[in-house]
């Protein structure tokens, strides 16, 4: 399916060339005075000079015979060529943009970033450090808190306010087991919805109870960083949980106890996306996966980041624990 | 009784299942010349091992995944890229002043909440204490908008309710 032009089939507009390079007689006229006892290279006939670097400068291409594609891997400090920083137009990661601001940071640095600060204030008096008593105090901060689930709550200054680092889009597809095809369907969603190229990962295990076989490719990830989560956070919030039947909010009790917060979403719940939604029949039906969604956060523990998104408009449901 | 043509093993692709395919359509046929949808089954690698084409639209998704040039690789002249570069370099400018007074103005709300708290408690404390409990935690309010630019189209609901 993917094809490639060939560059000799590639022609500049205004010239009238054939295939060949140079007219008929003439070849055979060369083929004819062509010595076998010289190199190969000796018997290639001569042809006209071509600049390769500026169209400028002449000749009948318009497009330079070589063009340079920065390295794919970076392969360490010896080696000569280096990939170009992505910021660069002349790197594959390059990604143009941004031509917005976000309306979901905007907000979030002129109104909820304030008003968690607020929330979260506790006033301490000048400290007096009592050697006696205060030194055994910071040297059990030092070790891991006990249960391991344990999540302390953190003193808030204006440096460590929780926000959004990140967003991660999953999806697991059991079909891919026998057919790639739910894979691909399930790739192009993904990145649709994300504006980011899908990762694909394999199975680990054999569980037959799953009819699980290892070394398949069973699930596809992209993860959004930076402003563009901001942006995947607010269609989510604004355009697309409201589009769910009967959907109560995000599970009270969600979370990882580091700061990041997972919710799923069904098959329809996807369909519910405008990138989705406007072309919703060039999936073939069943096609549409479900997703987890995995939002990232700078809080330490569950509860300020469900706080976080609670002041950024996503509902819940119960109570946070 | 069956037999293997002398044809079909000289081909150079040699795929196993379009060879089993074709000796179960010989075996219907009853004599033993290899079919013609052998040579027709190979070159055509769409069909799946049951023998349902993939649908067309699997087709696509793949030809646009699978495509050389996704991401297109740019080539900017040296003026393109020249101009790229400033303003790029301008944009990050703007984007560090941009953060770091977001950064400033949160500093110097808590500055501003610590000097508050610290006058009132020299001032009068019992006040203070007041003024510090938490008895009642607050949330925030997860009915607030996020701003738009333009204002919505049905304006202020006077008839919503909570639940």
């Amino acid at each position: 399916m993917a094809h490639r032009t060939p560059l000799s089939i590639l022609r500049a507009p205004n010239t009238h060339q054939h295939h060949l390079l140079l007219p008929l007689d003439t070849l055979q006229q060369q083929s004819r005075r062509l010595s076998t006892t010289k190199p190969a290279l000796a018997r290639v006939p001569p042809r006209e000079k071509t600049s390769a670097s500026s169209p400028s400068k002449g000749g009948s291409r318009t497009r330079a015979a070589y063009q340079y594609r920065s390295p794919r891997y970076y392969r360490g400090r010896l080696a000569p060529n280096v990939p170009p920083p992505s910021a660069s137009p002349s790197s594959r990661l390059f990604v143009p943009g941004p031509f917005a601001a976000e309306r979901l940071e905007d907000h979030y640095w002129n109104t909820v970033a304030p008003d968690l600060q607020v929330l979260s204030y506790v006033h301490k008096q000048n400290p007096t450090f009592d050697i006696e008593k205060d030194y055994r105090q910071l040297t059990a901060l030092r070790l891991p808190p006990k249960p391991t689930r344990q999540q302390l709550p953190a003193l808030r200054t204006f440096r460590n306010i929780p926000r959004l680092t990140g967003i991660t889009v999953h999806s697991m597809v059991r079909e891919a087991m026998k057919d790639s095809a739910y894979l691909h369907a399930a790739g192009m969603i993904v990145q649709s919805i994300t504006g980011v190229r899908a990762s694909v990962h394999k199975s680990k295990d054999n569980i037959a109870m799953w009819e699980l076989r290892a070394g398949k490719s069973i699930s596809v990830t992209a993860q959004v960083k930076g402003r563009s989560a901001y942006r995947f956070l607010a269609q989510l919030i604004d355009v697309v949980l409201p589009r769910i039947k009967d959907w109560k909010g995000v599970a009270g009790g969600s979370g990882d106890s580091s700061g990041n917060i997972t919710f799923g979403m069904s098959s329809e719940a996807v369909s519910m996306f405008p990138e989705i939604e406007v072309n919703y029949d060039m999936y073939p039906p069943k096609m549409v996966p479900g997703l987890h969604i995995t939002i990232h956060t700078s809080a330490g523990n569950d509860v300020d980041a469900k706080i976080l998104l609670k002041a950024m408009g996503l509902p819940f449901d119960g109570n946070f624990r | 009784m069956l037999r293997i043509s002398s044809t079909t093993l000289s081909l150079p692709q040699f795929s196993v299942i379009a060879h089993l395919q074709a000796f179960r359509a010989a075996a219907a046929l009853g004599n033993g010349t290899a079919p013609a949808s052998l040579t027709r089954g190979m070159a055509r690698k769409s069909k799946s091992k049951k023998g349902a084409p993939t649908d067309v639209r699997i087709k696509l998704i793949r030809y646009s995944l699978y495509h050389p040039k996704t991401p297109r690789p740019l080539r900017f002249g040296t003026m393109r890229m020249l101009r790229h570069w400033t303003i790029h370099r301008a944009w990050r400018l703007y984007q560090t002043a941009q953060q770091k007074e977001r950064e400033y103005e949160l500093e110097r709300q808590y500055n501003k909440m610590r000097d508050a708290c610290e006058e009132l408690r020299l001032t009068s404390p019992g006040l203070y204490e007041r003024a510090v409990a938490k008895s009642i935690f607050r949330y925030p309010i997860v009915e607030f908008r996020i701003p738009t630019d333009t204002p919505s189209k049905i304006g202020w609901n006077h008839e919503w309710k909570r639940g």
